[in-house]
């Protein structure tokens, strides 16, 4: 049947442009409203021209000549118009009787098409039924094109939406801001100190502030500007200065400052970082070792290996490993990202926390891109939160804003493994340690000396300490500890990842691989020592 | 000449009575070799060609063609063996023209009225640029 241009991807792809008296439209169309809109109303907005402009040009053709419909009459010199050619038009050069042993009487046309030298026939007075017959006199014409504007943008916004971005990008008089667009002509004054305002109450909030609260500061005087005109721009003023940092959401900014931007968000913490080459391959392991990656959360497992995710969960449990306490960062293992807002690209956002306990906001900053949050180091300290500690992460209504916490118990004194430098080896011993929180007694250790710890870790990274050497050393040292025999791979992986970053899946594969360890089966490992 | 666009298993074919007019192609000899022995026989009888007007059951074009593809149609095509398995499939295709007088196809309703050979053969058969006995994707005769 009949397509339209418009109802092709063809006419998206290829003809779709975004033309000066469209431009011109929109130029308007911010005049009369005094507000920004967004990429998906300009879509909206773009394709509504292009359907109004098409039908135009179709009535025009129309008021050319009759539609073809095999059961009208016409005669030679009348110009049909026929709408399943794309509404080309053509001249009916003659008539003649038309032969059907079935159809009876009818006439057959020969039209001559306008464009080009096509002729062809074509059947008129037609009585038997036809497709074509009874068509209505403004076949294809669209009465009402509005209502396909959506469904055109649904299903070709990955066309239309950057043609339009790319156009008006080009063209100086228009300004975007986070894919919303606006007139420059338009844009509210702000004077270049009010920015000292703006940034001297960032500082005094001690962490970002969303437009709205800006806005407040600077007491604008919009002249008569929409608070749509003004928001938009402050954002836009605040986006073009190095000094701001936009780290809120796509469609809830927030405005920081670059210098109080800590370094460890521009690069992951060293403790963090997986030595390059540090990898595995899970088809090596075996079903039963394979599975133990889901049970210990690290960022670095692949997800396919990571604990299974509860789409529904408002909250998250997960144990504190070392590079993480000593980095004051939480890992954003699959679980915990199923909580965290959905970030679009590598932009850093900045996440307001609360302490589960003391009600406490800090923030924290969300690291995608290696799969990190930033800024608990003092809160570990101030709770003596150790290694292996219990950290309960829950969601509120606000996407930007996350409870955190621990699960508190009577203060006790335990015996608990603590990771010390001996001649300039980790060492570990068991060590009475008063603790009041839940951890999980796998992968719990005490530090002594995290100055030590640290130089000790320096050093492994710049020797590129084999893992093997490592679990050399550190094995024995925590079999000592254990009247089984056996160590768990849990608490394996937690005292390695004192002395050097290593993830789950290479550890599992460097244990299954080495000569002196042996796989005891339920998680446990033995190591036979030298005759 | 018409622009080549690489046909797809949602391209509408159907039987191109153009094709047929060009030299050394005959359709009359070709629908008599598709015929029953009852029509072979009327042919026999009556040998002189008679046209009728075909009209084209989706755009209202008119071609002069063969009236003995109606009388096949009337006659033969009804027969549940008109189209046996053991047919090549371009003649397959044909068949199926005939019996639906030239309503264009995907590839994917030839395959359902066929029952043979998956649609993406039948693309990979009709859908090149050799044509075989005049099935062409039915593409409009003008655009703009």
């Amino acid at each position: 049947m009949n397509q339209r241009p418009t109802q092709t991807a063809a006419f998206w792809h290829n003809d779709f442009q975004i033309t000066d008296e469209a431009t011109d439209a929109l130029y308007n169309k911010f005049i009369e409203s005094g507000k920004p809109c967004s990429i998906d109303e300009l879509g909206l907005f773009f394709v509504q021209k292009a359907l109004e402009d098409e039908e135009k040009l179709l009535r025009a053709e129309l008021a050319q000549g009759k539609i073809y419909q095999p059961n009208d009459t016409y005669s030679v010199g009348d110009t049909l118009i026929f709408t399943l050619y794309n509404y080309a038009a053509g001249t009916v050069t003659a008539t003649r009787p038309g032969f059907h042993p079935e159809y009876g009487e009818f006439t057959v046309l020969d039209v001559a098409f306008k464009n080009g030298d096509v002729t062809a026939s074509f059947a008129a007075d037609f009585s038997a039924p036809h497709a074509l017959a009874n068509a209505g006199s403004a076949a294809g014409l669209n009465e009402d094109g509005s209502s396909k504007t959506a469904q055109i943008l649904a299903e070709r916004r990955d066309i239309i939406l950057p043609k339009i971005e790319k156009a008006l990008a080009a063209n100086p008089n228009f300004v975007q801001f986070n894919h919303h667009w606006f007139l420059a002509d338009m844009l509210v004054e702000i004077q270049e100190g009010l920015l000292n305002i703006v940034d001297a109450a960032i500082d005094i909030n001690n962490g970002p502030l969303d437009v709205t609260a800006l806005v407040e500061q600077l007491e604008l005087d919009g002249k008569g500007a929409t608070p749509e005109a003004i928001q938009f721009s402050v954002n836009h003023m605040l986006d073009n200065d190095p000094r701001f940092l936009n780290v809120g959401l796509p469609g809830q900014p927030m405005w920081h400052l670059q210098r109080l931007k800590p370094p460890e968000i521009a690069q992951p913490p060293h403790n963090l970082v997986v030595p390059e080459g540090l990898t595995f391959d899970p088809d090596t392991l075996s079903p039963d070792i394979r599975a133990l990656l889901s049970e210990i959360d690290d960022e670095a497992t692949p997800k396919e290996f990571a604990r299974a995710i509860d789409p529904n969960a408002d909250e998250v449990t997960f144990v504190l490993n070392y590079p993480h306490r000593r980095s004051g960062t939480l890992p954003v293992v699959p679980a915990v990202e199923a909580l965290l807002p959905v970030v679009p690209d590598d932009r850093v956002i900045a996440l307001q926390f609360v302490d589960g306990q003391t009600g406490d906001e800090m923030v924290g900053w969300y690291v995608r891109r290696h799969r990190y949050i930033f800024g608990f180091g003092d809160w570990f300290t101030a709770h003596q939160l150790p290694v292996g500690a219990f950290i309960v992460l829950k969601r509120t209504d606000n996407p930007l804003r996350m409870v955190i916490d621990y699960i508190p118990q009577r203060t006790l004194r335990e015996w608990v493994r603590v990771a010390t430098v001996k001649n300039n080896q980790l060492a570990f011993e068991m060590r009475n340690r008063q603790l009041s929180c839940r951890y999980d007694e796998l992968m719990v250790i005490g530090e002594e000396g995290s100055e030590a710890i640290d130089e000790l870790w320096q050093k492994t990274t710049e020797k590129n300490t084999p893992i093997s050497v490592l679990i050399d050393r550190i094995f024995p040292e925590l079999l000592k500890l254990t009247s089984q025999g056996a160590v768990h791979t849990n608490t394996l992986y937690s005292a390695i990842n004192v002395a050097r970053r290593c993830p789950p899946g290479p550890l599992l594969q460097e244990l299954s691989n080495h000569p002196r360890c042996e796989w005891m089966r339920h998680g446990y490992w033995t190591y036979k020592t030298a005759e | 000449m018409a622009k080549y666009i690489k046909p797809t298993l949602k391209t509408k074919f159907h039987i191109d009575f153009n094709w047929w007019l060009q030299p050394g192609k005959n359709l009359r000899r070709y629908l008599l070799a598709h015929s029953c022995d009852a029509v072979k026989t009327m042919v026999d009888e009556n040998p002189e060609p008679q046209t009728m007007d075909w009209v084209d059951p989706e755009t209202g074009q008119v071609f002069e063609i063969d009236q003995l593809w109606h009388v096949i149609r009337r006659h033969c095509a009804d027969e549940p063996d008109f189209v046996p398995d053991t047919l090549p499939l371009t003649e397959s295709i044909f068949r199926l023209f005939l019996m639906n007088d030239n309503t264009p196809l995907t590839p994917v309703e030839m395959e359902q009225l066929l029952g043979k050979r998956d649609a993406r053969t039948i693309l990979r058969t009709i859908g090149g640029r050799r044509v075989y006995e005049g099935i062409r994707p039915a593409a409009p005769i003008v655009s703009k």
